[in-house]
């Protein structure tokens, strides 16, 4: 089967019936594969070296196809996964990114709520993030996070902010390696030297484009009030 | 005293970062921000060197005395060190 992600047609056969449902929103029939990705039984063996937790078997799967997609986003059509939350807000792209238990879906949920119908949920954990005719785009994908809020859509990038919890809020730009820092681990990062060239030359190229601020939160609509000034 | 396999220096923007990749990049998976004389010692650790080249380069280049220069040197080696980025 033939599934658009990210603008790009890619040929996946899944092995379980769970990752199937999983990604049916983004079948595309009558495309032709771009490329195609399989996952082995050595890779769903090395994904469950990797993963800190244990997790039924078609998550493995889903992880690998995931893990092998970016590689090829990387490689060949300047794209990039991200760890974030991300929404459209009249028109662009606001991205939300920190490590895992900060609180961005709980952050996202609260721009939902001040925003209505303005706003459009991206992605809630994974989108891909690439650079087309000299633009950055967000793109939903199927791997959307556990409240599965998410739209097979794409939309510019406006603005990226690294939350941190705190007990007042506030926000500043980073500076570019600031930015970097936090970013970089965010993303997947590659192993062959020549991937990493490409993503450093992808996310240098975003850096300089796109404003970068650390917004330091509480869980409150004050929070939206001033990320929303300073990013707008 | 040498660059460890498997870390790069490169430019980033306006600055230069050191980051890891091969079989480095399972154990490291941060980057380094280097400044200018951070880049100068790198570049000569990535070919070879000894502590006394390394000092000798800083007080040929820099206007610092011998001591400033110990200490800033042995501030940078240890850094790298800890990090794993050079080894003897």
């Amino acid at each position: 089967m033939v599934y658009r992600i990210a603008d790009v047609n890619i040929g996946i056969d899944p092995i379980f019936e769970f990752t199937k449902e999983y990604i049916k929103d983004y079948e595309a029939k009558d495309e032709q594969a771009q490329f195609t990705v399989s996952v082995s039984s050595e890779d769903l063996e090395r994904e469950k070296t990797l993963s800190p937790e244990k997790l039924d078997e078609p998550y493995y799967e889903i992880t690998a196809i995931l893990r092998k997609i970016c590689i090829e986003m990387l490689k060949n059509y300047n794209g990039l996964f991200f760890h974030c939350s991300c929404f459209d807000l009249d028109g662009e792209a606001y991205i939300f990114t920190a490590p895992s238990g900060t609180g961005k879906s709980t952050h996202t949920r609260l721009w939902r709520e001040r925003f209505g119908d303005r706003l459009t949920m991206i992605n809630d954990d994974k989108p891909i993030i690439r650079f087309i005719d000299k633009r950055f785009y967000i793109y939903g994908t199927p791997w959307n996070g556990k409240h599965s809020i998410s739209t097979n859509m794409r939309s510019p990038v406006h603005a990226i902010c690294v939350l941190e919890q705190d007990k007042v809020n506030r926000i500043e730009q980073m500076d570019t390696v600031g930015a970097l820092t936090s970013i970089i681990k965010q993303t997947l990062i590659p192993h062959e030297k020549s991937e990493m060239n490409k993503l450093l030359d992808l996310l240098s190229e975003m850096l300089s484009q796109i404003p970068v601020y650390r917004l330091g939160c509480t869980i409150s609509q004050e929070a939206v009030e001033v990320a929303y000034n300073a990013m707008k | 005293m040498r660059v460890s396999d498997g870390f790069i220096l490169r430019p980033f923007g306006d600055k230069y970062i050191v980051v890891a990749v091969d079989d480095a990049a399972d154990d490291f998976h941060g980057l380094i921000t280097l400044n200018e004389p951070g880049v100068e010692l790198w570049k000569q650790l990535e070919k070879g060197t000894t502590y006394d080249a390394l000092l000798k380069s800083i007080t040929d280049t820099y206007d610092v005395d011998e001591q400033t220069a110990k200490t800033d040197l042995d501030a940078f080696l240890k850094t790298a060190d800890d990090a794993g980025l050079i080894y003897e």
